[in-house]
């Protein structure tokens, strides 16, 4: 069998990425295939592809494996992975390597129109995709082949989607699979090693993302992108001040903590920074995690200016949203918000709120206990409108200098009903 | 054909120039129909510790010669390999390719002859092989039997970085004298990426101090002349 490998390459490469492929390379060759490795330095990476492309079905082989020059794996992984996907027979097929900006999902994605939705977690065992990225794909040549000549030679493009935004050249690509009729798969055992580059494109989808958070607070507040940018990169020191300024070393009663958070719109921006800073990695594994189980009731148990309930709607269209607060700044941010996106999410402020007994399939209850004076009495309320086994979503973030607010460090959510299944995930045993 | 291991050692480090990686990835398929099974290592310490630690790593895997490669090497992967085979047919304990110092004006070959006293650049060549004092390592075929001579007698310090001289000097020097000859092969040119400030800056300043700055503006100005044409 011959075996093309396609890299597009610029001057630098990563070594990692070198020492795998000089392993692929040995364990095609330990399999008696005919193999050739094919590079272009086109700075424009679908012009780059596409003459690859040329290049590997001009040369008639019968699969060719795309690997790009920042993403490293072992022979190991490759050689398992390459001896199941011809055993399967599949068009297509992509290992699973991180995207290379915060929160670092993987870069496989559903099929979902013009937008991408990835997936934070995701099975065992192969499953389809919708796109993915080009940083280790095997496919047969003759999908390539077709392609190439249905798209006038150039099968990858950039092109601009209606939001403005680019697609990128392996999304074209992507489509083109769909749209012909060929399933893509994800093979999750071939998990790369190495993805560690930050291009400036990645930057810039990072900052549109805060942005369009900054956007909104400064909308809502009448104050300019500087001045909520100016904000927002102290505010979570300026939490922490008024913490200091109220309490001082003292160690407040729980009446007094929640009359701190009651009226505390210095919130309204370190939410944003941190929603909008693509930095809550758990928050999107927790989104996935709530998704998996196809809820009909959810709560945000503290939801604050509202983003994970949000993310819940269109996670899980149809399922009634629920989000909980005690901050009547952040509350009235977030139902203005509501009414601007004509999001359904009910937001319940304090006393508005009627604690429903076995209600909810899944609670949220990100970055809330560790500010509590009691933290267990609100588990064991959270138990309570569980539904028999549903989940409680849970990070709690330890005591430590600079966060005065994080009165209780360790919660014992076990001790009052739960199971504990993995890192933040927690079960109601009833 | 009988099929001899031949130890790619390399140091590395966190990125590698394309041009070396191409052609280092075409390397295994022309040794391998040349009768060689190559088989690579990498070290990304510091690089006189690096060379000391590739040479006690491979061998480990006791192979019949090795193969040291730098990663700014610009080569033919077939040169490289005609290279290897022909050094070996001749029988040579340590080999050489031909290629640049980096420095910038005067770009010399890596091989120096002994001269009295004094280390000489090798500034021409024949067409056919000749024997050198000292060699850079850019891309240098040691037998086992060097090696391990070496190895033994200098206890695994190989490649020592004295401060006097670079760590292949070193090497080089030792070789000498352990009764092992250094044989360049002006067939295989090989090109070498990569230019610091730490080059330029050490020669200009070298120069400065030897001739004063106007003749360096001088020599510079010629050099470049030449470089233009």
């Amino acid at each position: 069998m011959k075996v093309a490998i396609a890299i597009p390459v610029l001057k630098l490469m990563h070594t990692r990425m070198v020492i795998s492929l000089l392993g692929v390379q040995k364990a095609l060759k330990e399999r008696n295939h005919d193999v050739r490795v094919f590079f272009n330095a086109t700075a424009q990476h679908d012009a780059s592809r596409n003459q690859l492309s040329k290049e590997v079905t001009d040369w008639e082989s019968d699969y060719v494996f795309w690997i790009d020059a920042d993403v490293a794996f072992s022979q190991e992984k490759f050689e398992h992975f390459f001896d199941t996907v011809i055993k399967d027979d599949v068009d297509f097929a992509s290992g699973i390597y991180p995207i290379r900006y915060p929160p670092f999902a993987p870069a496989v994605f559903l099929h979902d129109g013009e937008g991408r939705t990835e997936f934070v977690t995701y099975p065992d065992k192969p499953f389809e995709i919708g796109r993915c990225g080009f940083g280790m794909v095997l496919m047969k040549t003759g999908l390539l082949r077709t392609l190439y000549y249905l798209y006038d030679h150039m099968p990858f493009q950039f092109v601009k989607k209606s939001n403005g935004g680019m697609e990128g050249e392996d999304f074209f690509f992507c489509r083109a699979v769909n749209e012909n009729g060929y399933k893509m798969w994800c093979y999750p055992d071939f998990l790369a090693d190495y993805h560690d580059e930050v291009t400036p494109w990645h930057m810039r989808k990072y900052q549109e993302d805060r942005l369009k958070m900054v956007a909104d607070l400064s909308e809502f507040t009448g104050q300019s992108i500087a001045q909520i940018y100016a904000t927002c990169s102290i505010a979570s020191d300026l939490v922490a001040g008024k913490w200091k300024a109220t309490f001082g070393d003292t160690t407040p009663t729980e009446e007094q903590v929640d009359a701190f958070y009651k009226n505390c719109p210095e919130y309204l921006y370190d939410l944003t920074w941190f929603w909008g800073g693509g930095t809550c990695r758990t928050k999107n594994a927790a989104i996935e995690q709530a998704k998996w189980k196809e809820p009909k009731a959810v709560l945000d148990f503290g939801c604050g200016i509202g983003d994970l309930c949000f993310a819940m709607e269109k996670a899980c269209p149809g399922a009634t949203v629920h989000g909980y607060d005690i901050n009547a700044a952040t509350s009235d941010y977030m139902k203005w918000r509501i009414a601007k996106h004509d999001y359904k999410t009910q937001v319940f402020v304090g006393g508005e709120f009627h604690w429903p007994e076995n209600f909810y399939d899944v609670i949220f209850c990100m970055d809330v206990l560790e500010h509590m004076k009691n933290p267990l009495d609100y588990v064991r309320k959270i138990h309570k409108m569980l539904k028999p086994g549903g989940t409680l979503l849970a990070e709690v973030s330890p005591m430590k200098a600079g966060q005065p607010m994080h009165i209780s460090g360790n919660v014992d959510i076990c001790s009052c009903g739960f199971r504990r299944k993995n890192e933040n995930e927690y079960e109601a045993m009833k | 054909m009988m099929t001899l291991k031949l130890a790619i050692c390399i140091p590395i480090r966190e990125r590698m120039l394309s041009r070396f990686a191409i052609g280092l990835l075409g390397l295994p398929a022309h040794l391998r129909t040349r009768g060689f099974e190559p088989v690579f290592y990498f070290d990304n310490t510091p690089f006189y510790e690096s060379r000391n630690n590739l040479a006690k790593t491979a061998r480990a895997s006791t192979p019949d010669y090795y193969l040291w490669l730098d990663d700014d090497m610009q080569f033919v992967p077939a040169e490289v390999a005609d290279f290897v085979k022909q050094a070996i047919e001749d029988k040579r304990d340590i080999a050489t390719g031909i290629y640049f110092k980096r420095r910038f004006p005067d770009y010399g070959a890596t091989i120096f002859k002994q001269e009295g006293n004094s280390m000489n650049e090798v500034l021409s060549w024949p067409d056919e092989v000749f024997e050198v004092d000292r060699c850079g390592f850019g891309c240098v075929v040691v037998s086992a039997k060097a090696m391990d001579t070496m190895y033994d007698k200098l206890s695994g310090n190989l490649f020592n970085f004295t401060g006097i001289m670079g760590e292949d000097f070193y090497f080089c020097l030792r070789a000498k004298q352990y009764g092992f000859s250094i044989w360049a092969y002006p067939s295989l040119k090989l090109g070498h990426d990569g230019i610091t400030f730490w080059h330029f800056e050490k020669y200009r300043n070298d120069r400065i101090a030897e001739m004063g700055l106007e003749l360096v503006k001088d020599a510079m100005l010629t050099a470049q002349k030449k470089v233009d044409k």
